[in-house]
C-alpha cells in the first residue's frame, strides 16, 4: 500500500508571479504609489508593468486611481482590503510549506 | 521575486523620503555658508544684510528642486507611517539630555549641550531596528564624530561656529550615503530592466 504522500497547501497563482508578487510588496508596504515609483522600484517594463496591475485590479486585489496633476493623468495604486487579506494568507501559506518541508524526515 | 528582493523592496518602500539624501543637502550648505560668511551678523553693508536672506532662498529653491528630481527620476508614493525608533532607551536618553541642556540654557545660560541633544536627534536612525546594517553603522560614525569633536573643542574652549560646521558637514555626508543607499537598493531592478 502506498504511503499517503503530505499535501501542501495550495498557493494563489495571482499573488505568485513574481512580478505581481513584487508589486504588491511595495503596496503592502505604503499606503498608494504611483506608476513611476513602481516601476523603478520593480524593475518592470511600461507593458508589463501595465498588464499585471490590470490582471491584479480584475483580481480586486488593489485599486487604481487616474487622478489629473499639472495637466498629465497621475496613475496611483493602493492594496485592497482584500489585497491585504490575501496578501497574508500568502505569506503564511508559504511559511507552512516552509515549515512542512523542514519537518520532512531526511 | 527571492527573499531577499522582498525585503529590499519593503525597506525601500518605508524609507524612500528618510533615503532622499539630497533633498536636505541644500539646507546644511546653506547653514554651513552662514556659519564661515565672515561676520555675516554683526557687519552692516549692503550684502552681509542680504546675505541671510539670499541664503534661505536659495535653500528652499534647491530643495523643492531636489525634492522635483526625486519625484521626476524615481515616482512618488504616499508613505503609510513615519518610521521612528521604538527603543525606550532611545526616547529616555533623548528626554534626559533635553531636560539637561534646557536646564543648563536657563540657569547657567550654557548653550554646549545643545549640540549633544540635536546629534542624539538625528542619529536616530541608529536606534531603529528596522534599518540596515549599513545605515545604522555609518550614522553611528557620524554620531561618534560630532560627539567626539563637541567634546574636544568645549575642553579646548575653541569657537562655538566651529561645531556647527562639523554639524553640518557631517549631515551633509550622511545625506550623500542615504542617496548612495537609494541608489543601491534601486539597482537590481534597474539591471532587471536592462536585461
Amino acid at each position: 500500500m502506498l504511503e499517503s504522500q503530505p499535501t501542501f497547501p495550495e498557493v494563489d497563482r495571482i499573488i505568485h508571479e513574481p512580478a505581481r508578487l513584487a508589486i504588491l510588496t511595495v503596496l503592502s508596504a505604503c499606503d498608494s504609489a504611483d506608476f513611476t515609483f513602481l516601476q523603478t522600484a520593480t524593475g518592470l517594463s511600461k507593458g508589463n508593468l501595465s498588464v499585471q496591475l490590470t490582471k491584479l485590479e480584475k483580481a480586486g486585489l488593489i485599486s487604481i486611481d487616474k487622478v489629473l496633476f499639472r495637466k498629465t493623468t497621475r496613475t496611483t495604486a493602493s492594496l485592497s482590503k482584500l489585497g491585504k487579506h490575501q496578501l497574508t494568507d500568502y505569506w503564511q501559506t508559504l511559511e507552512r510549506i516552509r515549515k512542512q518541508g523542514a519537518s520532512k524526515p531526511g | 521575486m527571492t527573499m531577499d528582493d522582498s525585503i529590499r523592496l519593503t525597506y525601500l518602500t518605508r524609507h524612500y523620503y528618510e533615503l532622499q539624501g539630497i533633498r536636505t543637502a541644500p539646507m546644511w550648505l546653506c547653514f554651513l555658508a552662514m556659519q564661515t560668511h565672515p561676520d555675516s551678523v554683526r557687519s552692516y553693508g549692503k550684502w552681509n544684510d542680504l546675505f541671510p536672506s539670499v541664503a534661505m532662498c536659495l535653500m528652499i529653491l534647491f530643495s523643492w528642486l531636489a525634492g522635483r528630481y526625486y519625484r521626476r527620476r524615481f515616482g512618488w508614493l504616499n508613505p503609510a507611517w513615519i518610521s521612528l525608533p521604538k527603543s525606550r532607551f532611545y526616547w529616555s536618553l533623548v528626554m534626559c539630555l533635553a531636560i539637561w541642556s534646557f536646564f543648563s540654557l536657563i540657569f547657567l545660560g550654557f548653550l554646549g549641550n545643545l549640540p549633544y541633544v540635536l546629534t542624539l536627534v538625528w542619529i536616530s536612525p541608529l536606534f531603529n531596528k528596522e534599518n540596515l546594517p549599513l545605515r545604522r553603522i555609518y550614522f553611528a560614525v557620524a554620531g561618534a564624530v560630532v560627539v567626539f569633536s563637541a567634546l574636544f573643542l568645549q575642553i579646548t574652549h575653541r569657537d562655538g561656529r566651529i561645531i556647527v560646521v562639523i554639524q553640518c558637514l557631517v549631515l551633509l555626508a550622511l545625506g550623500i550615503a542615504d542617496h548612495l543607499l537609494l541608489m543601491s537598493l534601486l539597482a537590481p531592478a534597474r539591471e532587471a530592466a536592462d536585461a
